[in-house]
């Protein structure tokens, strides 16, 4: 029997604060914009979120299905029937004009797929929806520390990315998302648009900042009463750690981007050797940044498989402080790996330090996964869609952490480095790893934000496609790389042809996942069942919150008596006990 | 102990000439053409079949218990441990071990990969959007050029090719080879996948590659040469690995190892010029890259095409109208950024100091067999080929050293050579 007391959906209880669903409506289109426009609600700022970064990744989504589309075919010189000479196998060619040849334009669709993806998308990604909207109430407080901070960082995401959108839509940039120099500075064909992305990139970490400072002062000070350290969620956790990374790591991309603004406005020529500058010191700014970002995206996905796993299993997770403290370990050592990107610009004594690094930070990565898959044991576990995702997370981030082992490792880098493997790698953990957690707390969480439910059945058949067509995609990647196919490439050798058709046909499968997924959604938020403050018997505060939650989050402030995994000692609240049995000998712990 | 086990790859890679392995054929789609190239593979085979060994565990754990402990309903989950510190400290433990071998191995192939022993072969090698110039030790440089695949010339069907053809830089068997690279503009890599190592390449400094490659077996292909015979050789596709704009993915390269002193006949061969004046003048375009932008049958490009070009009046962004006569191919070679063509970007570096002279009047003869608007007698004279005219061979013989001293840039011509049908050429 839970020992909270909140409101639970029902009749309504006296005394306590109550204020109705956040979403309800605060009568005619006119108010609620307003509502929305100005509130100071994490939940309703996780939403808004929520909505432009899966917008965002529709987007990024479209430029790489282009890059695939162009990829079918390498482009070929051949003598057609009139005797003339005409290249063929360019699909994106319709697009090319005076100032832009086929190969260029891939080049562009190239660059807006990483860098929509990575600045627009993940970054903001789980922490800025999800940990929004379920950091207070898994600590069982009313909102953030800073709320209006909150919509603060809210809108600078927005004011940054109409710069990066402006930019995209007006033909982009061709630079890759890493900008390196002197490339980024010498080409003049896109001087302003390469401006207004960098300033867009600029504006946005600035949002990434001030959420981060946020979630770290509202842990620090928030949780409920009982909630010490060690009774918080692994999801909080690794929101911590993500905002430790977020508010350190986030201003230097900042000096970076002026860096480049600046190099390119007033020629200051900080990376033009001509004027005693280094192209190779643009690298080391961006990667010192860039590869703490990494973590910033895939710890936030830890988090959110912590909490699926174990109550889609009805298990404590193995390992508790391990993973707690795995997370802050990942956290500090991922400032300390950035050369691992650059083994073939650098000296060796500096790639060999890089190397040793980078090895420290697999261990704690490697634990993690052991624990996750020890939390299995002699559960209970249910074949729904967020377990099926979580399960999924498994298998591919596995892979792609595997896979980071022959790059981490120099005389295999050598040949590897710049390749389709390293874009089948970072696939792996970035898509297989943070997207898939993301789709995996979506459903997890869906009927919690919005107070419905989804069907399970095309969501199982989203998840299938999604699942095979990832791998589909990805996995022959790792081949394509060894063989000998560099990243970035608009044609290629004949040999490859085969592997790029295979490839192409899995984003085919992707988008119709995700259409799947879209479709469902949507058929949820019309028509689906009203959802029950707890469906899966979770454990974690937010399942003592309505569903969708009061403005208020909780009627009353919450005491916590119990850890957030007891599942084999605590029934979970507002669901039938005869649904949740106790085994009859707790664990030794 | 730790000594021996650091000599299990070399022992292993005690037969250079077998023949590739299933697992070289599935990952790297043949073996690898060096010693380090093979000791390099031997780490990535161990840490691929470490990985698949925890991955398949991992996945048969997870799969297995997902079924065994799926949900029953009414039954409870029964109670077990949440933590359990041997097993912990173990799976910290034994990872632990292997990153170590990993990182130390790793960084002694690494060592091999990318450091020349003594006595190597030294040539430069220029990188630039978007394309590349190998200076050979006596200045000369190629002026062959292959299809850019990884068959042999003899697989290739000349109709249907993948995008434009290659220079072809010829090495000889079982020699150490130390290039010392340069950009001319922005980063550039130099990949040859066969031999599994890759360097950038940067404007501000000099970086340096190295290759010792296998000798030819009995199975490398034989190409008939009409000058020099038959000769068994290899090729091996270069390719750049680093974006550096448009036509990044158009810059390969291919090297051809062949007998030692096949590798000397061919380096004689360039270091003399030959052919007509136009012929020569191909060679020059060839050799800089020109028809990564330029194309000379009116296909459109980054850059005008010189179908017609010579001899006819031309749109300028300026707004001039300008007759491209010789001064003004000169002017657009040397100073492009002087007048930009309308329609078309200011995207054309100079070739001042890359181009000679000599080499600048023998391009502008090529060019001029490329336009109607020559008149006959300026072709005629297009065609003369001045060797001819000499007296004596005038072929630059064995200890050609006054070629040798030469600026920055190439001095040293060639003659067509074994170029393939499809290759820009006149008409």
């Amino acid at each position: 029997m839970s020992s909270l007391d909140t409101h639970s959906g029902s009749a309504p209880q006296l005394g306590g604060d109550h204020h109705g669903s956040y979403l309800t409506s605060k009568g005619g289109l006119w108010a609620d914009i307003t509502n929305w426009a100005t509130t100071v609600d994490h939940k309703k700022i996780g939403v808004m979120y929520l909505v432009a970064l899966l917008t965002l990744f529709f987007l990024g989504g479209v430029m790489a299905l282009a890059v695939r589309i162009e990829l079918l075919e390498p482009a070929r010189i051949i003598t057609n029937a009139a005797g003339e000479t005409v290249t063929t196998g360019q699909r994106l060619a319709f697009l090319a004009n005076d100032g832009a040849t086929a190969n260029n334009i891939y080049n562009r669709a190239m660059t807006l797929h990483g860098a929509i993806m990575t600045f627009m998308f993940i970054v903001p990604g789980i922490p800025a929806s999800l940990g929004n909207f379920f950091l207070p109430l898994m600590i069982g407080a009313k909102d953030v520390a800073f709320p209006r901070l909150n919509l603060g960082s809210w809108y600078v995401y927005v004011f940054g990315s109409l710069f990066a959108l402006a930019s995209a839509l007006v033909g982009g940039i061709d630079t890759g998302w890493t900008l390196y120099t002197p490339y980024s500075t010498m080409t003049d064909a896109d001087h302003w648009r390469l401006v207004a992305m960098v300033t867009g990139v600029f504006i946005m970490g600035f949002s990434s900042i001030m959420t981060g400072l946020n979630f770290v002062v509202t842990v620090h000070k928030l949780r409920a009463p009982g909630m010490g350290w060690f009774d918080m969620p692994l999801f909080v956790w690794a929101i911590y750690a993500t905002a430790i990374i977020q508010v350190l790591a986030t201003p230097v991309i900042g000096i970076t981007t002026l860096m480049l603004i600046f190099e390119r406005l007033f020629n200051f020529g900080l990376f033009d050797p001509r004027m005693g500058g280094d192209p190779v010191l643009f690298q080391h700014f961006f990667w010192f940044y860039s590869h703490p970002v990494v973590y910033i995206m895939i710890l936030p996905a830890f988090g959110v498989i912590s909490e699926t796993i174990t109550c889609h299993a009805r298990k404590p997770i193995f390992g508790y402080r391990s993973v707690a403290f795995a997370s802050l370990g990942i956290a500090a050592v991922s400032f300390l790996v950035w050369g691992h990107h650059m083994f073939t610009s650098q000296g060796e004594l500096t790639a060999a330090i890089f190397s040793f690094l980078t090895f420290f930070v697999a261990v704690p990565t490697a634990i993690k996964v052991f624990n996750w898959i020890a939390t299995l044991y002699k559960g209970s576990i249910v074949f729904n869609t967020p377990m099926l995702y979580t399960l999924g997370f498994l298998f591919l981030f596995t892979i792609g952490g595997l896979t980071g082992l022959p790059l981490a490792t120099l005389s295999t880098d050598m040949h590897l480095h710049d390749s389709y493997y390293v874009v089948a790698h970072f696939h792996y953990v970035m898509f297989g790893g943070t997207v898939i957690a993301l789709l995996a707390g979506l459903h997890h969480w869906w009927p919690k934000i919005f107070g419905k439910m989804y069907a399970e059945a095309p969501a199982q058949i989203g998840f299938w496609l999604i699942f095979l067509g990832f791998n589909t995609t990805f996995l022959i990647q790792f081949i394509m790389g060894a063989h000998g196919m560099p990243r970035r490439y608009a044609s290629y050798p004949d040999e490859f042809q085969w592997m790029h058709v295979i490839s192409t046909v899995g984003s085919w499968m992707l988008l119709a996942g995700f259409l799947v997924h879209l479709f469902t959604f949507i058929h949820s938020l019309l028509q689906g069942k009203p959802a029950g403050a707890n469906p899966w018997g979770g454990l974690t505060l937010e399942w003592h919150a309505d569903s969708p939650p009061d403005e208020h989050n909780f009627a009353h402030e919450p005491i916590v008596k119990h850890g957030p995994y007891d599942y084999d000692t605590v029934v979970p609240p507002h669901v039938d006990p005869a649904d949740y049995p106790l085994p009859d000998k707790p664990a030794s712990h | 102990m730790i000594g021996f086990l650091a000599n299990i790859p070399s022992t292993v890679l005690s037969a250079p000439l077998a023949s590739a392995s299933l697992q070289d054929l599935f990952w790297f789609g043949g073996r690898g053409y060096t010693d380090a190239a093979r000791q390099a593979d031997w780490m990535f085979m161990f840490i691929w079949w470490l990985s698949v060994a925890f991955f398949v565990v991992l996945m048969a754990l997870m799969v297995w218990w997902t079924f065994v402990y799926r949900r029953r309903k009414g039954k409870a989950a029964p109670a077990s441990p949440s933590h359990n510190t041997p097993l912990e400290i173990t799976w910290t433990v034994i990872p632990t071990i292997f990153f170590a071998v990993m990182f130390f191995e790793g960084f002694r192939g690494y060592i091999n990969l990318n450091y020349a022993p003594t006595g190597a072969i030294e040539a430069n090698l220029i990188a630039f959007q978007w394309s590349w110039t190998l200076e050979y030790p006596d200045g000369q440089i190629t002026t062959e050029t292959a299809m850019k695949t990884r068959g042999t010339l003899a697989e290739n069907d000349e109709e249907n090719f993948s995008s434009k053809p290659a220079p072809v830089w010829y090495f000889p068997e079982g020699e150490p080879v130390l290039l010392r690279m340069t950009s001319r503009d922005v980063i550039h890599s130099f990949w040859i996948p066969d031999f599994r190592v890759k360097q950038d390449i940067f404007p501000n400094r000099y970086t340096s590659y190295t290759f010792t490659p296998d000798a030819l077996t009995d199975s490398a292909p034989i190409m008939e040469d009409e000058e020099l015979g038959a000769f068994r050789y290899r090729d091996h596709i270069l390719l750049c690995a680093e974006y550096c704009g448009n036509d990044h993915s158009e810059m390969a390269g291919v090297i051809r190892i062949v007998p030692r002193d096949i590798y000397e006949a061919k380096l004689e061969i360039f270091g003399s010029p030959r052919g007509t004046l136009a012929e020569r003048g191909r060679i020059v375009a060839q050799q800089n890259g020109c028809f990564s932008c330029h194309s000379v049958d009116g296909s459109s490009g980054t850059g005008p095409t010189w179908l017609n070009l010579y001899n006819n009046e031309h749109q300028y962004t300026d707004g001039s109208t300008i007759l491209a006569d010789d001064n003004h191919i000169r002017e657009s070679v040397y100073i492009p950024q002087a007048h930009i063509r309308a329609g078309y970007p200011n995207q054309m570096v100079s070739y001042q100091g890359a181009i000679s002279t000599e080499q600048m009047g023998w391009l502008i003869s090529y060019m001029k067999t490329l336009s109607e608007a020559t008149t006959d007698a300026e072709l005629a004279a297009t065609q003369v080929d001045p060797d001819a005219e000499a007296s004596d061979d005038g072929q630059s013989g064995e200890g050609d050293v006054q070629d040798v001293q030469q600026p920055e840039g190439q001095e040293a011509q060639g003659q067509p050579g074994e170029t393939m049908e499809g290759t820009p050429s006149d008409g």
